[in-house]
């Protein structure tokens, strides 16, 4: 794609002369969001779509775009984060269960069988395999910086989120799924599934020297779900609330102090 | 005075049933026929797995506790863990099911129990599982889980058919355990300080199944037992003997310790291995490298054990998508871990 067509995709939003600049898929958006934080005292953009109603990029050219921008600076990556919601927020049948130590047991028993970790690892293979592509080629060129994705939200949160999605009321119509509890796949499990991308993002990240910043504890509530104050009215996204603490995050892990 | 032959049927007569006229099927005991209504489980070498797809296509019940989710399908998964009732894959010397059998029963705990390699936890009796734990506390889960639906397929079961593999195994110095392959050909690694060879005997094949019959029964009362011995020879032997002379004890131990079906009206002896390697068979029952046995042999076992049960070769042959043979010969071909054993020598 000609440069100049893709400048008219993509778009830097932010400070025009950034020390980071963040990229990525959908939840890169509550970072964006915070952009517009009166409080910010940090120099930051974003790059994303320059129409907002096109959604998330993906597209090669995206990623030349956001490896372009972040030339010279702190690329911040934000990578997907909801693949386990797109496969699996969904009971499928027959359901199951995974283990993660951040999650009780307890938690998880009303879910089916256990499957191993390893075995949704290698299902999200293709997307990790991405992932670490991506910050490789970013690292030729910036720092990079791995951020986490926000945790999954607790199920009565999750419930009246999903009557007003039309891609997952669109998809429990094909599966044939009334939208009600006993649809939804277990909060724990949820979790477990989330706690395993965290993981596996982490060791990737390390894997090829760049800097992984998990999601704070406080973002979460006392079970471990993304904290209402964090949260986007939808079912899986975070706010701008989130953005900043993200934003805050990286900046301390940059100075070392995390 | 008639001598005891004169009465004797035209199969106790080699020039009348095998020279000629020889019909697998007339070797089967009529006890080791299935019937429409039993629920099937299935353990043994890898040659046992060919049953699978010609028991589901009968229509007899065919258990299967632990098979793969259908939303990750698309995975593969190999060395066979899906081919058997539980997942316990390759059950190669009847030591190791009855060691199975005490381990769900909770009445036999391994020391060696598991192998961390590389951040993985190594299951050591399914060591070819492709998505093993990652870490002590799932590998628990997944093994209880595991044993779980081993004890429950033994108690659901009509009939199981066990086919004897092999004599030669390596174990646990600790406490006898025996794994289905040498350690350190799939996973883990060898450790002469850790493991040691152990050949079985006749009468440590016997005693085996003996005590595989009561453990089984103690559960599951109205069980039957079929025993096969498979007709794939050794991959490789760990004695100083040649692989054919290694071979020819292996098989004939494990034939002359199934011959203990006899001794019970609720077991019987399924003749597979004579099928395929008796002197009537056919040069194309064995595949060019004189091991692996071919789909006309596997045909001619399967149609002899469902000769009372399925109209052959309508059931079989009459199918859309992949045929039960095809089926069959991509299991045995697949879905062998003992050969990773030539594959690291």
């Amino acid at each position: 794609m000609p440069d100049d067509v893709a400048e008219q995709r993509w778009k830097l939003y932010g400070d025009s002369q950034p020390s980071m600049v963040a990229g990525g898929h959908s939840h890169v958006v509550s970072l964006l969001s915070a952009l517009d934080d009166p409080r910010r005292g940090y120099s930051a953009a974003v790059a994303y779509s320059a129409n907002l109603g096109d959604g998330v990029p993906n597209d090669p050219s995206y990623w030349e775009f956001f490896r372009e921008q972040a030339a010279g600076k702190v690329a911040v990556v934000v990578w997907n984060g909801n693949q386990h919601q797109d496969a699996f927020l969904l009971r499928p049948t027959p359901p199951f269960r995974v283990f993660h130590q951040a999650v009780t047991e307890e938690q998880a028993a009303s879910d089916g069988v256990w499957i191993p970790s390893s075995l949704l690892r290698e299902y999200w293979d293709g997307t990790f395999s991405e992932f670490s592509t991506l910050v490789s080629n970013l690292k030729e060129r910036s720092k990079v910086v791995v951020v986490g994705t926000p945790q999954p939200k607790p199920l009565e949160f999750v419930l009246g989120a999903l009557a007003r999605d039309p891609y997952f009321v669109d998809r429990a119509r094909d599966l044939n799924l009334p939208i009600q509890a006993s649809s939804i796949t277990s909060g724990a499990t949820r979790l477990a599934m989330w706690h395993v991308i965290q993981d596996e993002m982490r060791r990737r990240t390390l894997d090829v020297g760049a800097i992984f910043v998990a999601v704070p504890s406080v973002a979460a509530d006392s079970r471990g779900y993304l904290a209402s104050k964090f949260s986007n009215p939808d079912v899986t996204h975070a706010n701008a609330e989130f953005g900043t603490l993200m934003w805050e995050t990286v900046q301390q892990a940059l100075a070392g102090g995390l | 005075m008639k001598h005891p032959y004169e009465d004797q049927p035209p199969q106790a007569f080699w020039s009348r049933s095998v020279a000629s006229n020889f019909d697998p099927a007339d070797v089967v005991e009529s006890s080791a026929h299935l019937v429409q209504t039993d629920r099937v489980l299935t353990a043994g070498s890898c040659f046992a797995s060919n049953l699978v797809p010609w028991l589901r296509s009968s229509g007899i019940e065919y258990l299967s506790a632990e098979q793969s989710n259908p939303a990750f399908s698309h995975l593969p998964n190999y060395l066979g863990y899906d081919s058997f009732s539980a997942a316990y894959g390759n059950i190669y010397t009847a030591r190791h099911l009855l060691q199975l059998l005490q381990r769900a029963l909770g009445t036999f705990h391994p020391i060696e129990d598991r192998w961390h390699i590389d951040g993985l936890v190594i299951d050591p009796f399914r060591p070819g599982l492709r998505h093993p734990a990652s870490s002590d506390r799932e590998f628990d889960l997944l093994t209880e889980q595991h044993l779980t639906a081993v004890k429950q397929v033994f108690e659901d079961a009509t009939v199981v058919v066990f086919t004897l593999g092999l004599t030669e195994a390596w174990e646990s110095k600790a406490d006898g355990a025996v794994f289905p392959v040498c350690p350190g050909t799939v996973a883990g690694q060898f450790d002469e300080e850790r493991h040691q060879f152990h050949n079985f005997t006749v009468d440590d094949v016997r005693q085996d199944l003996i005590q595989i019959f009561e453990l089984v029964r103690s559960i599951n009362p109205q069980v039957r037992f079929i025993l096969t011995v498979s007709p794939v020879p050794l991959v490789a032997t760990a004695t100083n003997k040649h692989v054919l002379v290694a071979t020819t004890y292996s098989k004939a131990v494990l034939r002359a310790a199934a011959a203990v079906c006899d001794d019970y009206d609720f077991t019987s002896y399924f003749p597979a291995f004579e099928i395929v390697s008796g002197p009537q068979a056919p040069a194309d029952y064995y595949a060019e490298n004189k091991r692996e046995v071919t789909d006309p042999a596997i045909e001619a076992v399967m149609s002899a054990l469902f000769s009372d049960v399925v109209r052959l070769p309508e059931k079989h042959v009459n199918s859309d998508d992949q045929s039960s043979v095809e089926l069959s010969s991509l299991l045995a071909k697949a879905e062998c871990d003992e050969v990773m054993v030539e594959g690291r020598s």
